[in-house]
């Protein structure tokens, strides 16, 4: 049968553009899901291919083709039960991992014939959904079989990988290898000795549900790779209940044009281990509609990373269809919420992601004018954004369409640059933002060896304001760091405009990973002890990149003297002169001394 | 990629080819130029696919 007639997806102008400005509710998201499927199935049919070509690479498993069998005569039966696989995130996952494994010719973290057999797990998973008879043979992966979207089955196996055969009929749903038989309860909620079920989380906020599944089984649920399972104990799941049930409330309030649509573009939750004053989160674009999270108490955090990922999944489905940008994987661009330097895909990723973060601050920050965290956050993404968006949007590497993506964020984010903002939570929000790009400067510019040179031969011979000429701005970053990361500063800051922040900074504080006795000080507000305590630590060691950006802020605190200004906009050169001088023969000036020097005619 | 030809809302023609009204049946005996070039281009795609983590630190391998 010939497909010529078939035609491609076709994303109107009006969804590019409502996406672009963090808008357009659930049915473009449902336009994007339908692409999504489309391409999965073209995966799918590529994988079956492949396979029939080479019948060996899928024993002992029988071919994928039964698999495929399965799944159109489920399809006759009951089409919602295989669109459920077919729009589980990791269906995705899995066809992209196999189809890179297919391509490379390379074996995977498991034989490739488990990673192929996953197909039959899609199936039967398909055809218990429609409680159809079957039988079928499966792939098992340390002692579990997987049957996504509802969970997994535990058999006892004497080797990593195995064989188990199902089959399913009006007696029930019973596995079974060597070893073990497991029948499947009537209820799959129900937790038994061999079958342990997804988890989902329902909540209800008003009229708008959220309905996601709490998938710790998966084994396609991971961003590169298949993992195996991390069970979450009931507890755990409570807590977790718990706090998106106050998330969710949250957004239906605050952002509830993006809490309409979000419902249709987030089926998925991976836990990830809490991390103490973070929230990390991520998300891949073959598992459209996935999110992995780590756990926090904190429902406004977790709001704002669901928005986040939100923005990621939603990105991610637009990339599918239009090109943004060329393939550049160069890591050449400053993003304010990353360490390292990033490439331009990554770049774009982050700024539609911190526009949606900035949007959820903003909102939340509106409806409670005496909550300074959120004012702070809001202040703080908002100027990310709207600087990384003006700074990369002539890129060479964007395209047309890309630009005109940034163009719609940039409508929506310019305005809210002039919207006032507390002193407070505006002054520490500037504070963090020139705390990151000083330390960032510091491990990945390098400054020209020619003007370190000259001002190494100008403080010899005593020249207290040499004419370098003009010191030339480093133009390319290095992605290999030169010094340590800390973002201590932020989280104390954090602590402090929290809840009981006082009390919490001054309990909580000293735990925060990376935090000196001198940044406590700094965000306690006591810069004359943080200045000092950073001389101290710079005494040992005057490269270190977080002690050298705090004496700089802890100075700026006081005024705009020759010295913050060298260590806060120019650290990488002081660094620098300072590192040839120690070299030297001679008495070594302090840094302190050196960046004033510098600062007096470099600014 | 390219603006629409057709009597469409003007927007983005993708190369990802429409199965939406193919049944599963159908869509394993589905060939001509037109899938192929589906086929390839997906299949090709899947190394450009991005990754996303925020959180710089903890253990995340992020990305955005």
């Amino acid at each position: 049968m010939s497909a010529e007639g078939l035609v491609p997806h076709h994303l109107p102008w009006t969804d590019f553009d409502a996406f672009a400005r963090g808008g357009g509710g659930p049915d473009p998201v449902r336009r994007l899901r339908a692409a999504e499927r489309s391409r999965r199935l073209l995966l799918l049919r590529g994988i079956i291919d492949q396979a029939a070509k080479f019948p060996e690479v899928s024993v002992p498993l029988p071919s994928p083709e039964w698999a495929w069998e399965l799944l159109a005569r489920i399809e006759e039966q009951d089409p919602a039960a295989v669109e459920t696989i077919l729009a589980h995130p990791y269906t995705g996952s899995w066809a992209g991992y196999t189809t890179r494994l297919c391509r490379q010719d390379v074996t995977g973290v498991c034989p490739f014939w488990v990673h192929l057999g996953h197909v039959h797990c899609l199936a039967a998973a398909a055809a218990v959904r429609a409680g159809a008879g079957f039988e079928a043979e499966l792939p098992i992966w340390q002692g579990a079989v997987s049957l996504p979207t509802l969970g997994m089955v535990r058999l006892r196996t004497g080797e990593a990988f195995g064989v188990a055969q199902v089959s399913a009929s009006r007696a029930g749903i019973v596995f079974r290898n060597r070893h073990l038989e497991v029948r499947l309860p009537d209820d799959l909620s129900t937790e038994t000795a061999g079958w342990q079920p997804v988890r989902r989380i329902n909540s209800w906020h008003g009229d708008r549900p959220l309905s996601v599944r709490l998938d710790d089984l998966d084994p396609y649920r991971g961003l590169y790779e298949p993992i195996p399972p991390k069970r979450l104990t009931p507890l755990e799941v409570e807590s977790w209940r718990t706090v998106v049930d106050r998330a969710w409330q949250l957004l239906v309030t605050r952002l509830p044009d993006v809490a309409e649509a979000l419902p249709v573009g987030l089926e998925s939750l991976v836990p990830a281990p809490a991390v103490a004053f973070r929230l990390p989160s991520a998300s891949t674009g073959e598992a459209f509609g996935s999110a992995i999270v780590a756990y926090s108490n904190d429902p406004e955090q977790l709001a704002a990373a669901l928005v986040h990922e939100f923005q990621h999944i939603r990105l991610g489905g637009v990339q599918h269809l239009a090109a943004l940008h060329t393939d550049d994987p160069r890591e050449r661009l400053y993003a304010p919420w990353r360490e390292d330097p990033r490439p331009i895909g990554g770049v774009l990723h982050g700024i539609y992601a911190f526009f949606g973060v900035t949007a959820f601050w903003r909102a939340l920050a509106a409806a409670e004018p005496g909550n300074a965290l959120a004012s702070f956050e809001f202040a703080l993404w908002r100027a990310a954004s709207w600087r990384t968006l003006r700074a990369v949007h002539q890129d060479e590497s964007l395209t047309a369409t890309g630009r005109r993506f940034l163009d719609g964020i940039a409508a929506e984010i310019a305005p809210w640059q002039e919207e006032p903002v507390a002193a407070e939570p505006a002054g520490w929000a500037a504070m963090s933002a020139l705390d990151h790009y000083a330390t960032w400067r510091l491990r990945h510019l390098r400054p020209d060896a020619d003007t370190v040179s000259a001002l190494v031969a100008a403080w010899r011979r005593g020249d207290p304001r040499p004419k370098p000429g003009r010191v030339p701005e480093p133009r390319t970053p290095t992605p290999v760091p030169d010094g340590s990361w800390t973002d201590a500063r932020t989280d104390l800051i954090r602590l402090r405009l929290g809840r009981n922040g006082e009390t919490a900074l001054r309990t909580h504080g000293p735990a925060v990973p990376g935090a000196a006795e001198a940044d406590l000080a700094l965000v306690h507000g006591d810069n004359e002890s943080a200045a000092d305590g950073y001389r101290a630590i710079l005494m040992a060691n005057p490269d270190l990149p977080a002690a050298l950006v705090g004496l700089g802020l802890a100075l700026s605190a006081r005024g705009t003297g020759p010295a913050e200004r060298a260590l806060l906009h120019r650290p990488e050169l002081v660094r620098a002169v300072h590192r040839a001088l120690r070299a030297s023969a001679g008495v070594t000036p302090d840094i302190e001394t050196v960046a004033g020097w510098i600062g007096g005619f470099t600014h | 990629m390219q603006a629409s030809r057709s009597g469409k809302e003007a927007g983005i023609e993708s190369a990802v080819l429409d199965l939406g009204g193919v049944p599963l049946s159908e869509l394993r005996t589905l060939d001509g130029s037109e899938l192929r070039k589906a086929l390839r281009h997906a299949a090709e795609r899947v190394s450009y696919i991005p990754v996303t983590a925020s959180g710089s630190q903890g253990g995340a391998r992020r990305v955005d």
